[in-house]
């Protein structure tokens, strides 16, 4: 069968044009002159301009980076955690609920994955700020990385870390020193994807952040409420273009470090 | 006093034992082979030795040192792995340096003593290369340098040529006894291949469910095993269930169908009308296509039947001859150069020599 043919060429322009022409879109305007969002009127870099000299997306983008590189974090050291625990501990009481809970904020709805912590901190009486994103973040990140370690782990041959202590390292310098880096591509791809997930997350971060945190996808939701501005459009090319090469860049480790030789 | 005693050592995962109150002693300079099929729990007793596992029960002396406690990292005893377990992120010389920099040694001395095992196995040419860009018998050796370059007292080889071809599996049990020697140091090898293990070992301790069935010199372990797990597992074997029916002397004669079998019996001689498992070599069996006298009468450790089965394999052929009463008999013999091949349906006239006839111990349940 002809891989080129009429209906399979239409299928995959039909595909893709559902998917990205409205991203396109966003992007195409975000070059324009005029102030009418839906009326071309020329290229121009005039709203990037006027976002970057507009200090309350500057703000946001910059709670962003911050929630998303500690999240990210955190989220990489409690997923390998709890990859660790799932593929080395054996069959422990309770390893079918904890494999559960680990990977439920991927399943749960992200309304009320928000609610549920926004109760927490507020019963604790913490206050809502950068640090409680950065939790909430980490912990829908963690998900994630588990998948992502976990795969690695569980192709990696169990006398690696055996030969390493055969040889004279103690059980923390052979995990160290030859699981760790074993590990690392699956490790970058799990950080990746963590701190992607975390910057263009709004539900979550709407329910938990506080006066003075806002993130920049929150603050283009509650711009957007007022009317879409061309600035925003900017502001979502400049989105998409960061995500799209972290998620790439996440997927090319992933594959790397399933395909790589152990 | 032995470099290495293991006494009274259990392990078991579950219910079922893996190594079962073993003693062993391995001397310097020596080489051990663990033989036995898989599951027997000889690489558990390696694992022991190696302090990869805690023994539940009994002791493991280096040296006269109680090591029972002593963690892996901690004891002068190295391991090659099965599976290689070659670090896939650091190049051929920074894995085989891997062990002296865990001792803290001065940079020159972890360099020369590196570039020495690299020299001693030839793979100086491949120092720079991921292990993943070398061949089986190439990593083989840089995991055997790896562990080497430590200077262990004691070097254990968990199947060390499983993953070779043939050609090089036997090229490389030479090189190892070479190294046997040339070090010293001793040689504790696991195998489930019977000829590899005669190929290496000064003793051979052969293994089954956690204990140890015989541990012997390979001559003694194949000529006189004790019993039919050895015997059956060293080599194909022929297997009588004899009726004894009277002893002159040392020599026992029982009958197995319409056998006679005379064969020498040391110590504990079957009573009159017990039974007596004895095994037969294949090639110890003398082939005949003629008989042996015109008028010829099946006398003790002679038999005359047809060919049923013919295996040729270059060097040998075997045999399976149906004898008159239908016990069948495998024999083997020599392919000479100039004699025609056996064939199919051909009468043959065997015989063997009483010392031939290996008597068994009864099998434990």
């Amino acid at each position: 069968m002809n891989r080129f043919s009429p209906l399979n060429l239409a299928a995959l322009g039909f595909g893709l044009a559902f998917l990205y022409l409205p991203i396109l879109l966003v992007v195409v305007f975000s070059f324009n002159a005029s102030k009418l969002v839906t009326v071309w009127g020329g290229f121009s870099l005039h709203w990037y301009g006027v976002l970057f000299s507009s200090p309350a997306y500057l703000e946001a983008a910059w709670h962003s980076l911050q929630i998303g590189a500690v999240a990210a974090t955190l989220a990489t050291l409690l997923g390998t955690l709890g990859a660790l625990a799932l593929t080395r501990l054996g069959r422990f009481p309770g390893r079918q609920v904890f494999a559960g809970l680990m990977l439920a904020p991927m399943v749960l709805p992200e309304v009320i994955l928000g609610v549920a912590t926004l109760l927490l901190f507020v019963s604790l009486d913490i206050e809502r700020g950068l640090a409680t994103v950065m939790i909430v973040h980490a912990t829908f990140g963690a998900a994630f990385v588990l998948v992502i370690v976990q795969a690695k782990l569980v192709g990696l041959d169990p006398d690696l870390e055996a030969a390493a202590r055969d040889l004279g390292a103690g059980p923390v310098q052979a995990f160290m020193l030859v699981t760790v880096p074993a590990l690392t591509p699956a490790l970058a791809a799990g950080w990746l994807l963590a701190f992607t997930l975390s910057l263009d997350d709004v539900v979550l971060a709407s329910f938990v952040n506080g006066p003075g945190a806002t993130t920049l996808p929150v603050r283009v939701y509650s711009a957007v409420r007022l009317g879409i501005s061309p600035e925003i459009n900017a502001i979502s090319t400049l989105l998409i273009a960061l995500v799209s090469v972290f998620v790439i860049a996440a997927s090319l480790l992933y594959k790397r470090s399933l395909t790589g030789r152990r | 006093m032995p470099l290495l005693q293991l006494s009274g050592v259990s392990k078991s995962y579950g219910a079922e034992p893996a190594v079962d109150t073993l003693d062993l002693s391995v001397e310097d300079g020596e080489s051990l082979v663990l033989l036995g099929p898989s599951g027997c729990g000889k690489s558990t007793l390696l694992r022991l030795i190696a302090g990869l596992e805690a023994p539940d029960s009994g002791r493991i002396l280096l040296d006269g040192r109680d090591i029972t406690a002593l963690p892996s990292h901690r004891r002068p005893v190295n391991m090659m792995f099965q599976s290689y377990a070659l670090f896939p992120h650091l190049n051929v010389r920074d894995n085989i340096a891997f062990g002296l920099r865990r001792e803290g040694l001065a940079t020159a001395e972890i360099a020369s003593r590196t570039s020495e095992a690299m020299a001693m196995l030839e793979i100086a040419d491949f120092a720079a290369r991921k292990p993943h860009q070398l061949s089986g018998g190439q990593q083989q050796r840089v995991a055997l340098a790896r562990a080497l370059v430590k200077r262990p007292r004691l070097l254990l080889l968990d199947e060390p040529l499983g993953a070779l071809d043939k050609r090089l599996r036997q090229q490389t049990q030479a090189e190892l006894r070479r190294l046997n020697r040339q070090t010293g140091i001793a040689f504790v090898f696991v195998t489930h291949d019977n000829d590899e293990a005669m190929a290496l070992a000064d003793r051979i301790a052969v293994m089954n469910r956690g204990r140890f069935r015989q541990l012997d010199a390979p001559r003694r372990v194949y000529d006189r095993p004790v019993d039919r797990f050895v015997a059956s597992l060293m080599c194909e074997t022929n297997l009588f269930n004899a009726a004894v029916e009277s002893g002159i002397g040392g020599l026992v004669a029982a009958r197995s169908g319409t056998l006679l079998l005379h064969y020498s019996a040391d110590a504990d001689r079957p009573t009159r009308g017990g039974r007596q498992e004895l095994a037969l070599r294949l090639e110890q069996i003398e082939i005949s296509r003629d008989p042996p006298a015109p008028h010829w009468v099946p006398g003790p450790n002679t038999a005359s039947g047809i060919i049923t089965d013919i295996d040729y394999i270059g060097d040998m052929t075997g045999i399976s001859v149906r004898l008159d009463d239908g016990q069948v008999l495998k024999a083997s013999q020599l392919n000479a150069l100039h004699e025609p091949l056996l064939e199919l349906d051909q009468p043959v006239w065997l015989s063997w020599d009483a010392d031939a006839l290996v008597p068994l111990r009864a099998e434990e349940a």
